[in-house]
């Protein structure tokens, strides 16, 4: 359940990384347009904004992973109850090593996927419009 | 080296089709300078682009050394851009977050070779070009006239048969035109590259081997 949660949240980040990569593309159109023009094929074309695709996933996950830990850290030791009123002292915390990697993995795997689709705009890309005019 | 037949090209604008070429017939020997001159919108840039596979014509064909360039997959003509010919354009289309020696490397790792003897090869074609002492400024440090060199070293790099020119000296004051027009005769009598040059220039064009001249999509 709390899988499905939290991979819901990672699919609607991975928008996010398609208007990202979506703008760069269209930033960078000339430049794509001097690569093609100097013989870069449309495969390498993609992989570029893959890899920077990639890299915001792997960026985002690297970044997110202790900020969670953290996150639950400080809950567990600074959100305290009055044993007196409520039943527990503390909100329960417990961390499973394979949801962690789980949502890791599944974060990196939906990055790349939101990566095709502008990675695909920019190796169609026809050089010889972002060309003529400056 | 290249042949051009009854090559057609038009854009279409909503409804109305607008013709660019209009039955081109061209053919350009290995070794030679040519320069095309005509109008604004006589088809020039069009036939150059279409000679570098940048732009698809409407119809006809053109053959480089009896291969037909549309009839090549799309990483066969990735591979002939690289390998056979160099652009330079009237923009000199550096890519700004790149040194000069690294925008003159580019080609040749788009190929993918091993960067250490790319650079070596880069730093004398540079030198070459008279940029030895501007290797690692990046083309916003650079003058006009050592950007369009920047690029000619580029369009060098591969060694390519044919370098194609849409209006190198377009920006360029008239000394630095002169200048790279000079250093183009040069570069074509040394290393035997083919140059095909779009200009407005008269004064230029004159110290071609050959001049085209173009009218209304059609060669005058």
């Amino acid at each position: 359940m709390m899988f499905l949660l939290l991979v819901l949240i990672t699919i609607v980040a991975s928008f996010n990384i398609v208007s990202t990569l979506t703008m760069i593309v269209t930033e960078k159109q000339k430049e794509i347009a001097i690569l093609k023009a100097m013989g870069a094929t449309k495969r390498s074309i993609r992989r570029i904004f893959m890899l920077n695709g990639l890299i915001i996933g792997f960026t985002g996950t690297a970044i997110g992973i202790p900020l969670g830990y953290t996150f639950l850290w400080l809950i567990q030791t600074f959100w305290t109850f009055d044993p007196t009123v409520y039943y527990i002292s503390t909100i329960p915390v417990h961390v499973l090593a394979e949801d962690v990697l789980l949502v890791a993995g599944s974060a990196i795997l939906i990055s790349f996927v939101a990566t095709v689709y502008p990675a695909n705009q920019a190796a169609k890309l026809e050089p010889v419009a972002a060309l003529r005019y400056e | 080296m290249i042949k051009a037949i009854n090559l057609h090209k038009s854009f279409s604008m909503g409804s109305y089709e607008i013709p660019v070429l209009r039955g081109i017939n061209l053919e350009i020997q290995r070794g030679e300078l040519v320069a095309i001159v005509g109008a604004s919108g006589a088809g020039k840039s069009t036939l150059l682009h279409i000679i570098g596979t940048l732009d698809k014509p409407s119809s006809g064909t053109v053959t480089f050394d009896g291969q037909d360039l549309f009839r090549m997959t799309d990483s066969q003509q990735a591979e002939f851009r690289n390998r056979r010919i160099g652009f330079v354009f009237q923009f000199h289309h550096l890519l700004a977050e790149f040194t000069a020696l690294e925008n003159a490397c580019m080609p040749a790792l788009v190929q993918r070779r091993e960067p250490a003897s790319v650079k070596a090869d880069a730093t004398t074609l540079l030198t070459e070009v008279g940029l030895g002492h501007r290797l690692h400024h990046k083309p916003g440090e650079l003058s006009g006239g050592e950007q369009q060199r920047v690029a000619m070293a580029r369009a060098l790099m591969q060694n390519p048969d044919l370098v194609l020119a849409d209006e190198p000296t377009g920006n360029l004051d008239t000394h630095s035109g002169e200048g790279l027009f000079g250093l183009m005769r040069t570069l074509n009598k040394t290393r035997g590259t083919t140059f095909v040059i779009v200009t407005h220039n008269d004064k230029l064009s004159a110290q071609s081997d050959r001049i085209i001249r173009m009218q209304d999509g059609q060669i005058a």
